[in-house]
């Protein structure tokens, strides 16, 4: 049937269309999508990769995929509110005269005083300190407030090693060699000019202003076998006393986590793709690092493999957001778990405060992860004191206190239900995989089937 | 005066008697340390240690207040993330002498490896002879003389500090620039050199003053070639 | 990541056997490479000999004996077989009448008979070279009378695995097979063998483990066969490998090392009138080298060889 061709005109002069036009489908390309077509437009201005903070935004395979079958009549369960379920976790058992006794099996990762605020960094320790756990500096060195504020710190020896100092070494509860970092593994850390004022930038010795760009190697050795030799020049230092983490951004997992357990750590950190950070090229947020789950499956099984489970502990970080995160990566072998981003945004990143200030951030609250710009709405990845001053320590570490309470809760609460007096006992068999995808990579057998498709 | 023999000692003996001697005495000679790796890491009180022969790696880390002589070779990493005090070593110093060192003076009277003096954030590092590949990389702050020649990349991506070469730079690391030497550059190399007797005290006319450019402080389009290669 | 050493006598007789010397500077070195130890070490044998080191695993020394006797059999169809012993996990197999010891045809067929049965791993074959190795410290090594080796030069290694499995034919020195008498011990990581080993096994070759180390030897004798000289080869290896790497290679006559561009990875090296001794620590050294012979350290992107 021929179409009509007469168009009627309305009261303005407009054309109106035929009565059985359809509009078409405005179509965009699954490829070439408006985020694509941005990105490439924006690298055609900008001239190099992109930076921002945060972690990728990309989905991942993760702990939701899992899920927990507790005690039924084959098993008893806890009485939730009533019996016992101990959360003490101890890490540095292997070789270190003074292993560090958590509270909790949560614990704060290492963020620099630089990357965050003064008050954000304080805050931080103070509800550490409350909870029964420890927190860790950063790329930039121990600040004294921090110290005073933690029961607990952990010192990071960094390749840049900006701000090392000894005596800070002696004065931490552990120390944490950092090989890499979970959210862009084999690169050195960032911070941004508009960071480095002029306090950070006395205690990192760089001129005020300029773009930090971290060292990727440590200075001082540059392998798994000078590594030996580094880490017991570290411990005649410290008296053998503290123990010796080593961090590693997930990657060659097998591989690290054999060599890091035969150089000698006491702790392994093992740093998942889902890992945030204060400021990263963005294509290695999302193209470098294997995901938080996986990494710790393949930590656990090089453990075992060269028969160290037993005597190195593992801390696994990296997109945890809940409890039943912690208590999965529990139960699939972590002895600890670490939080970064979560630990910020129980402090308030995100939240929907001076809203006016994403928007002229170009974003909003909830989407927001414009760490990199030091002008965070609500004073935590900043160093100017103004918007610092918007994060009131008390309060904010009255939060993480709260927030860090109901992560152990929430542990125990699923432990209880398991049947376990002790969250450590959680264990494999605890869980079934509900994609095929997850039972892929743990090596869980998937809901309905008892199959396990790989492992 | 104290005496230790390192023969038939752990590290942590050789270190607690070191520690010991210091604080008694002020003044140790630690005898054939056979290139042993840690020995005198961590000192932390002021006085005199002298290794009687070779040393291993990081000897003297994390070093404050004492001052160190090394009669002898060093291995990697001497007096790595020294605070204070000072360090002279009589023969070569193998790689990454002086790495990150915030404070303190190290002599090398031979020649240094590759990767000397990286990351310094401070203090003076001299080299008598030679410095290899990468040497004075992402420098920070501090002074740094080499009366000898360089290998390739030397001081690439130096944020500050100033290097003074005396023989043949092999290479100029990106962004590092010669510059005009000041009256007093020049007195406090003649000092220096002067001090600690090092390779004969060439003149300070002699050696080239190499400064940062600055271009990689914070990304411009316009040093992109720069960038490529740095960033 | 590993200890590395070479050894060579630059003449005549010497009271200490080459074994002695090596084995020293390797247990020295344990503590860099706690995963195997390993010696490639040569002593010529009499003209038209060639000697076998292979992985002979039996439980009982009935089993033992039992896949010596097939070895010995199957090889002895493309060669004599002089004498054949085995000890703890490696046989020993000495042939005669090798006319043409460099002929790639017959030392690949003799490495394919040897491998055809009983899970059979030729370490060497060589006109000189015999390569012992082993899981666990280089003293684990004296039940193969290492000690008492009488050679004229070698290599030796300790091994801390990075990427493969640890286990004996994965640890160093490495063979470069099918060729007589060249071997690489490598401490390091390379980051593009694959790519490498993959154009050789296109050509031909063979390759026993997917360790990075092995492709470093059969490149290296890749390109004497293709005319390079010896120090020609390793100043190619400078541009040509990626990764971190200092490493020895010894061929019939000569020792050599590369060091890369970016210095990672120590080397020390003394000589004198007797011997040069070459090692990742300077500490190796000391059993070896008289007091005041002055060490060295190769600067980035070095190479060099000794022959005798």
């Amino acid at each position: 049937m021929a179409r009509r061709t007469v168009k009627k005109e309305d009261s303005n002069g407009h054309k109106s269309p035929p009565s059985d036009y359809v509009k078409p489908l405005i179509r965009e390309s699954h490829f070439y999508s408006p985020e694509i077509i941005e990105d490439i437009q924006v690298k055609a201005r900008l001239g190099r990769y992109r930076i921002r903070g945060f972690g990728t935004l990309r989905p991942l395979p993760s702990f939701h995929d899992l899920t927990f079958v507790t005690s039924g009549l084959s098993r008893v369960p806890l009485e939730g509110y009533r019996e016992k379920c101990t959360t003490d976790t101890i890490l540095g058992k292997r070789f270190a005269k003074k292993p560090l006794h958590l509270k909790t099996p949560v614990t704060i990762t290492g963020m620099s005083y630089g990357a965050l605020s003064r008050n954000a960094k304080i805050a931080l320790s103070k509800a550490a300190t409350r909870i029964g756990t420890s927190t860790t500096t950063g790329d930039g060195g121990m600040l004294p407030a921090e110290r005073e504020a933690s029961h607990l710190l952990v010192y990071q020896v960094l390749p840049s090693r900006y701000g090392f100092n000894p005596d800070h070494l002696r004065m931490a509860n552990a120390m944490e060699i950092v090989v890499g970092q979970g959210a862009k593994p084999g690169t050195g850390g960032l911070l941004l000019g508009q960071k480095v004022s002029a306090e950070i930038a006395n205690a990192r010795d760089l001129p005020p202003g300029v773009d930090q760009r971290s060292a990727v190697r440590h200075p001082d050795w540059m392998g798994a076998d000078d590594l030996i030799i580094k880490i017991e020049e570290l411990r005649e230092v410290t008296d053998h006393q503290i123990p010796v983490y080593i961090k590693l951004g997930a990657g060659r997992v097998t591989d690290d986590v054999k060599l890091a357990a035969k150089v000698g750590a006491d702790v392994i950190f093992m740093d998942g793709m889902e890992a945030g950070t204060g400021a990263s090229p963005e294509l290695q947020l999302d193209h470098t690092g294997i995901p938080t789950m996986a990494a710790l499956v393949e930590a656990v099984r090089a453990l075992e493999d060269i028969g160290l489970r037993d005597e190195v502990q593992l801390i696994i970080a990296g997109g945890i957001a809940s409890g039943a995160d912690i208590a999965k990566a529990l139960a699939l072998g972590a002895d600890a778990v670490a939080i970064g981003t979560a630990a910020l945004i129980a402090l308030n990143c995100n939240r929907a405060l001076y809203v006016e200030d994403y928007e002229k951030l170009g974003t909003k609250p909830g989407a927001c992860h414009h760490c990199h710009t030091g002008m965070c709405p609500v004073g935590i990845t900043t160093q100017n004191p103004e918007l610092m001053a918007r994060l009131d320590i008390d309060e904010a570490a009255d939060r993480v206190f709260n927030y860090l309470n109901a992560l152990t809760l929430e542990v125990q609460l699923i432990a209880r239900a398991c049947g376990k007096s002790d969250i450590h006992d959680l264990e494999p068999t605890d869980l079934w995989a509900l994609t095929t995808e997850a039972s892929f990579i743990t090596g869980i057998p998937m809901v309905g089937s008892n199959k396990v498709f790989g492992g | 005066m104290v005496q230790i023999d390192c023969t038939g000692k752990t590290t942590t003996e050789i270190n607690k008697a070191i520690a010991a001697g210091l604080a008694k005495d002020g003044n140790v000679v630690v005898k054939n340390p056979a290139s042993r790796h840690n020995l005198g890491v961590g000192i932390n009180h002021p006085g005199k240690v002298v290794f009687e022969g070779n040393v291993g790696y990081y000897c003297a880390g994390m070093l404050k207040d004492a001052d160190v002589e090394i009669k002898g070779n060093c291995g990697w990493s001497v007096g790595e993330d020294m605070m204070s005090g000072s360090i002279v070593v009589h023969g070569n110093a193998s790689a990454a002498a002086g790495a990150a060192i915030r404070g303190g003076l190290l002599v090398v009277h031979g020649n240094a490896g590759p990767r000397t003096g990286i990351s310094m954030k401070g203090g003076t590092i001299i080299i008598g002879g030679n410095v290899d590949y990468m040497s004075g990389f992402i420098m920070q702050k501090g002074t740094f003389i080499i009366c000898g020649n360089t290998g390739e990349a030397l001081a690439d991506s130096m944020y500050e500090g100033r290097v003074f070469v005396r023989g043949t730079i092999a290479e100029h690391g990106n962004d590092a620039v010669e510059t005009e030497m000041t009256k007093e550059d020049k007195a406090m190399l003649k000092d220096l050199l002067t001090k600690y007797k090092v390779a004969g005290i060439p003149k300070p006319e002699s050696f080239k003053k190499i400064v940062s450019g600055k271009k990689l402080y914070n990304f411009s389009m316009k040093d992109y070639e720069l960038w490529r290669v740095a960033l | 990541m590993c200890g590395i050493v070479g050894f060579m006598y630059k003449n005549g007789a010497n009271a200490v056997p080459l074994g002695t010397q090596l084995s020293a500077m390797a247990g020295i070195l344990g503590s860099r490479g706690l995963d195997s130890t390993g010696m490639a070490m040569y002593g010529k044998l009499p003209s038209g000999r060639l000697v076998m080191r292979a992985q002979l695993e039996a439980a009982s020394g009935d089993e033992g004996e039992g896949k010596l006797g097939r070895l010995r059999e199957r090889v002895g169809t493309l060669v004599t077989v002089e004498k054949a012993s085995w000890n703890k996990h490696l046989a020993r197999l000495e042939f005669s009448g090798v006319e043409n010891p460099d002929d790639l045809g017959l030392l690949r067929r003799i490495t394919d008979a040897a491998e055809a049965a009983d899970g059979i791993q030729v370490f060497s074959i060589g006109s000189a070279m015999e390569i012992i190795k082993d899981t666990g410290p280089a003293s684990d090594l004296d039940v193969y009378q290492v000690q008492k080796f009488k050679g004229t030069h070698g290599l030796a290694h300790t091994r801390l695995a990075t990427e493969s499995i640890v286990n004996t034919c994965s640890s160093h020195p490495f063979w470069a097979r099918p060729f007589a008498d060249i071997a690489v011990v490598h401490n390091g990581q390379l980051t593009n063998h694959n790519i490498l080993r993959r154009r050789f096994e296109h050509r031909g070759y063979h390759f026993l483990t997917t360790n990075d180390s092995e492709v470093i030897a059969v490149y290296i004798a890749d390109k004497l066969l293709h005319g390079k000289t010896l120090h020609e080869a390793l100043t190619d290896s400078i541009t040509e490998l990626d990764g971190t790497f200092t490493y020895l290679v010894a061929t019939e006559d000569s020792i050599g090392f590369a060091k890369d561009r970016f210095a990672t990875k120590p080397l020390v090296i003394a000589e004198n009138d007797t011997c040069v001794a070459l090692a990742s620590e300077e500490v190796a050294l000391a059993p070896v080298i008289t007091k005041g012979t002055q060490v060295w350290e190769p600067t980035a992107k070095t190479v060099r060889t000794w022959s005798r």
